[in-house]
């Protein structure tokens, strides 16, 4: 693994509710390296978007991070005072939040958004600088930078939305760009432009991407590492291909396995009983253990450590050793 | 050969929008479908395609502007109410989101039970036996656990096999679901298909399935299923599920194919995804004449200017191209 980047260590953050509080991301830990592309991949309600937005210090009102560091470049971001965020911010992270569709101001033209994003920042490019930068990565996103920059965000399409923001997100050459469900809102046709989009865009750019996907399909296809995440808790960690030969976790296999693709075979989709936990009232224990066909008693008292298999693989189920050894099925 | 149960004859539905309804947008454009007993048929499209509006218009929540549907062999139209009435509950729609077609303060027991009283299925002293039978099918179990329950127990995947229950508890013979799985998690969605064709299997009712997926489509009708793609409110593409996943002849089909995503990271690197001229969605009027996919294909000609017709390919697959002999091969993979 290359040096990295970012790095998370014991984070966890919880949401304070009326009916009590939500433990949303628990003793998380994550490395994520320069120059890759991470999928964090989760079904809804598992924690995902708050992991993201714990890291970049965007969680809601009656969100609270309770413990854990965040490195960037050695400096803890969650230490780090509103000025020195607000630096790091855009220029240096650039977050695309999910619904993309409703991220844009409805009564500011495209080109407003990249005026005003680069005045807020303090940088002094003249307007037909910043028009100019943002023609040019309108192009990079495929769009009409003549009609698209004079439009209002009513007059485009959600494909098209969401390629404006992300163009708007490398206005700056962010070292790391985050985006919570790129593809979720979209149809399947313009779902691949964009995963092809943004495989160009790590491919002729010095940048780290994140993002996160409910579609583990689509993390296959963009992703060179997978995080997955089920009920608050990172319980597998593994390079793409190896996440997709051998699955470790009951969880991740039983996700892969109901993935229903054009090329799975007759019946081949299962799909995984029961349902998944809630964060307000979650089962003692692993998170998955009423769902999972191996739970024995440990798995409904303990909840198990994420233990290094090898050098690039982790997982966090009482099936395991950390020598390697693998279970019989 | 078995009976037509649902039948529609050049369909055409044209919305009036903007002001004063002067802004005509052709929403489905001369459809025309037979649907036997106890088929299984997977309706694909994006989204805005007319895919919603076919739904409705097969299960009348909607009218058509023009042509005929027919319910068991009877032009809707010329039905007096006593008739239809009685044809009205063996046709039932599932909607998309469970969240919100379910009464939130009915107990699951009468969510079941008022339709069934309601329209005399069964004694009422039967009644509580035929909810549990419809709990059972659907897999909601142990039953007496759900009876009392209400819908907010549930999560979506248990709220969308209540909906499925609900829907059944009529005895209908024809059963729309319109995107049944794009609100439910992923590891729920394909026990709900699965669910869904069990249904179809066992109670030999026919099923209309409506979504935007095409791996899921295909797990429901593949073997004797049938696929319809749809694309600006016209069938492009019409015939057996497997026959057409393995061979599409229409370039909208070959472009939805190749964009879904693959999860095998190493064969994903070697698909072919084809460029398309626009990715916008087509815009037609009454007055459109064209194919609706011509802005966007990359093998339009002139020709493309006059609509296409369904055109037989062989006896399981129709297809709506001018151009579908000229197309390459179909490949999905370097």
């Amino acid at each position: 693994m290359m040096k990295a980047l970012l790095k998370v260590e014991n984070l966890s953050a919880h949401y304070i509710v009326k009916e009590g509080t939500i433990k949303a991301a628990n003793n998380i830990n994550l490395e994520i390296a320069e120059n890759s592309v991470t999928a964090v991949v989760g079904e809804s309600a598992s924690g995902k978007s708050t992991l993201i937005e714990a890291i970049t210090m965007s969680l809601p009102p009656n969100g609270r991070i309770s413990s854990g560091k965040v490195f960037y470049k050695d400096n803890d971001i969650l230490k780090s005072d509103y000025e020195h965020l607000r630096k790091i911010r855009w220029t240096e992270i650039a977050y695309v939040p999910q619904a993309a569709q409703q991220s844009l101001n409805p009564t500011m033209k495209v080109i407003d958004h990249f005026v005003d994003t680069v005045k807020s920042h303090n940088i002094k490019w003249s307007n037909h600088e910043i028009r100019e930068r943002a023609s040019e990565l309108l192009k990079l996103v495929r769009l009409e930078p003549g009609t698209v920059l004079d439009s209002f965000p009513n007059q485009l399409s959600g494909g098209m939305k969401q390629r404006v923001l992300i163009a708007l997100a490398l206005l700056f050459d962010p070292k790391i760009l985050i985006l919570d469900e790129p593809t979720s809102a979209l149809d399947v046709i313009t779902q691949a432009h964009i995963v092809k989009l943004l495989k160009e865009i790590k491919k002729n750019r010095d940048i780290t991407i994140i993002f996160i996907t409910h579609d583990i399909a689509i993390a296959a296809e963009l992703a060179d590492y997978i995080v997955v995440i089920y009920g608050g808790h990172v319980i597998e960690k593994a390079d793409t291909i190896k996440i997709f030969k051998e699955p470790k976790h009951p969880y991740t296999k039983g996700l892969i396995n109901s993935i229903m693709s054009i090329l799975s075979k007759d019946d081949e989709p299962k799909g995984i009983k029961g349902d998944p936990p809630s964060l307000l009232n979650p089962p003692p224990g692993c998170k998955f253990h009423p769902r999972c066909q191996f739970a024995s008693e440990i798995c409904k008292k303990e909840v198990p450590d994420l233990i290094k298999l090898d050098d690039s693989s982790k997982v966090a189920c009482f099936l395991y050793k950390s020598a390697g050894g693998d279970v019989d099925e | 050969m078995n009976s037509s149960v649902l039948e529609l004859k050049n369909v055409s539905k044209i919305y009036s929008i903007g002001l004063f309804n002067k802004v005509k947008k052709l929403a489905l454009d001369d459809v025309s479908l037979n649907i036997k007993k106890g088929e299984k048929i997977a309706i694909i499209g994006e989204s805005g395609m007319g895919k919603s509006t076919l739904a409705k218009i097969m299960c009348d929540l909607e009218t058509p502007s023009k042509g005929e549907v027919y319910w068991f062999g009877e032009n809707l139209s010329k039905l007096n109410s006593k008739e239809y009435k009685k044809m009205r509950i063996k046709v039932q729609y599932v909607h998309q989101d469970p969240y919100a077609s379910l009464h939130p303060s009915k107990d699951i027991f009468s969510i079941l039970k008022d339709p069934i009283l309601f329209n005399r299925i069964c004694e009422r002293h039967e009644v509580k036996e035929k909810v549990e039978e419809l709990l059972e099918l659907v897999g909601l179990t142990p039953t007496n656990y759900f009876l009392n329950k209400y819908p907010h127990h549930l999560s979506g995947g248990g709220r969308q096999r209540l909906a499925i229950a609900r829907a059944l508890s009529v005895n209908p013979e024809i059963l729309v679901a319109d995107e049944p799985i794009s609100m439910i998690d992923m590891s729920l969605r394909a026990s709900i298909i699965k669910l869904l064709k069990d249904i179809n299997s066992k109670l030999n009712i026919s099923i209309i399935l409506i979504l935007h997926d095409i791996g899921a489509a295909k797990y429901f009708a593949e073997g004797d299923g049938k696929l319809i793609v749809i694309y600006g409110g016209k069938i492009v593409e019409f015939g057996s599920c497997d026959e057409i996943i393995n061979n599409p002849k229409h370039p909208y089909t070959r472009v939805l194919i190749s964009s879904t995503a693959v999860p095998d990271p190493e064969l994903s690197k070697r698909k072919i995804v084809e460029e398309l001229k626009s990715y916008e969605p087509p815009k037609r009027t009454p007055e459109s004449q064209e194919c609706p996919f011509i802005h966007a294909c990359n093998y339009s000609k002139d020709i493309c200017l006059k609509g296409p017709g369904l055109e037989k390919v062989n006896d399981l697959h129709f297809v709506s191209c001018h151009r579908y002999k000229e197309l390459p091969n179909w490949k999905l993979f370097n």
